[in-house]
């Protein structure tokens, strides 16, 4: 090979250059791993106390979606994890849960109220600004109920309202192409009216769980069946009437819930809160939040999973 | 009695195949040393103690959240060890490990001339180093043309008209 020109540097340069990049990303490393083990360390449950608090706030869902825009609802499947860890953990002689609901699905309701009532503990629920509908059906299944006088309570009834778009359909020129098997499998869809027949069906379907919900809020609140039926009309209470009407035991806050358990317990209460460690892949996510890609697919999932597009949803 | 002793002569030619090597492992010590112990913690908090690559593969295939946090750390780390070769052969045209072996990573300026590598040129030649597709395909595809190049480039130094020399003399 003949001879080349290379470019030239001195050692010196170099070596600086060297040290220069290796330090830049020795602490571009250092802080991520900080930041990251900042949030995995405040992350961390919980679990020192004898007395659990599991906090129910936002809609009641059985599964809620991870993501940028959807947060802040309860997920029945993880509250019901965490009463079963709660209930397995000796140490822990009672649990109280702190209640901030409108309420939410049947079903995820159900599942967290019977949880409860199937721990071996005292448990007592502290209702905030709201515990109404399903959010009081699982307040209901604990032994004691404190809340706020102007806490929103009740509202033991169901709901499957949506809104029907067959007019704006035939507005625009548009028309819903019904192809089913099966004569009521499109029952609830909001691209056309509702039948006198589905709508029987419907209300057929939200009496028997009201029937349900009444028949288990009598028996956790120790009411008679025809009570509960009386003022189980959908409407809200608050704290004040509900505490007249007996589906409440007590008004105040969290000291009245705690020393309720203290004085039934006969323990002075040491409150460890029972939550879901956020995942690695949640703190990252935060942490990266800004990035546009997550921006717009939240923003799309968001719109994508507004109920109404969805169909019928029923909500205690 | 003077001899008609022909000068030095000195010249640039591919580098020795197993010096790049050696340079290439080189780099990787340094860069599990200033990058890859300093997350060590955090992959330990994710996986546990436990040591059996098995246990870890079954705990993983039960918890995919924790897969995509190791993802997310993995292309961090990567990222970062994509910096370092970037940086430094664009900004001196050698890694540690290709100094330490006195080898260098230039530009292809024209017949015989070498300059620089721009930040392009360096991203383009070390763009194995991320492992997605389609790049990984360069794990193959890279020291497969090396085989068979003659002036001893990989298929990313073909594609970033780079090379990899060393100084001859003789």
């Amino acid at each position: 090979m003949k001879k080349t020109e290379t470019p030239q540097i001195n050692v010196g340069g170099r070596w600086a250059v060297v040290i220069i990049v290796l330090l830049f990303l020795a602490l571009i490393s250092f802080i991520t791993a900080l930041i990251v083990g900042i949030f995995i360390s405040t992350s961390e449950v919980e679990e020192s106390g004898n007395v659990a608090h599991i906090k129910i706030t936002g809609p009641i869902v059985a599964e809620a979606d991870k993501g940028l825009f959807r947060g802040g609802a309860a997920d029945s499947t993880e509250i019901v994890r965490l009463i079963e860890k709660a209930d397995e953990n000796p140490d822990v002689k009672a649990i109280l849960f702190e209640i901030n609901s409108p309420g939410g699905t049947a079903v995820a309701s159900y599942e967290i109220a019977h949880a409860i009532q199937k721990a071996n503990k005292t448990t007592a629920a502290w209702i905030r600004e709201a515990g109404a509908s399903g959010a009081y059906w699982v307040a209901t299944a604990t032994d004691h109920i404190v809340a706020n006088p102007m806490t929103i309570t009740g509202s033991i009834g169901v709901i499957a309202s949506y809104i029907e778009f067959e007019g704006t359909l035939q507005r625009y020129n548009a028309s819903y192409r019904r192809l089913v098997s099966g004569e009521y499998k499109d029952m609830g869809s909001p691209f056309k009216e509702m039948t006198d027949e589905e709508e029987l069906i419907m209300q057929d379907s939200l009496d028997l769980i009201r029937q349900i919900f009444i028949e288990d809020v009598a028996k956790n609140r120790k009411l008679p069946q025809e009570t509960v039926d009386e003022v189980a009309d959908g409407r809200f209470y608050l704290g004040v009437q509900a505490k007249e009407l007996g589906l409440i035991d007590e008004l105040g806050g969290k000291d009245e819930a705690v020393a309720w358990i203290e004085k039934k317990e006969g323990i002075e209460a040491e409150l460890a809160e029972y939550r879901k460690p956020k995942t690695l892949a949640e703190v990252l996510t935060e942490i990266f939040a800004d990035n546009s890609f997550e921006l717009g697919q939240g923003i799309g999932k968001a719109f994508l999973d507004a109920k109404v597009v969805k169909g019928v949803q029923i909500s205690t | 009695m003077d001899l008609n002793l022909p000068e030095k002569s000195v010249f640039y030619g591919p580098a020795n195949l197993w010096k790049r090597m050696l340079a290439f492992l080189l780099d990787i010590f340094i860069l599990d040393f200033f990058v890859l112990s300093i997350f060590s913690g955090i992959t330990g908090k994710i996986v546990g103690d436990t040591k059996e690559v098995l246990l870890v593969y079954k705990m993983l295939q039960q918890d995919t959240s924790q897969v995509q946090a190791l993802t997310m750390l993995f292309m961090i780390i990567i990222m970062l060890a994509l910096a370092y070769f970037v940086l430094l052969q664009y900004a001196v045209g050698q890694t540690v490990g290709c100094m330490l072996l006195n080898i260098h990573v230039v530009a292809q300026t024209g017949e015989n001339k070498f300059g620089r590598p721009s930040l392009l040129q360096s991203f383009v030649r070390n763009m194995f180093i991320i492992p997605t597709i389609p790049f990984i395909l360069l794990w193959i595809a890279d020291p497969v043309y090396l085989l068979f190049a003659k002036k001893g480039q990989r298929l990313t130094e073909w594609l970033s008209a780079t090379r990899v020399i060393e100084k001859f003399e003789i």
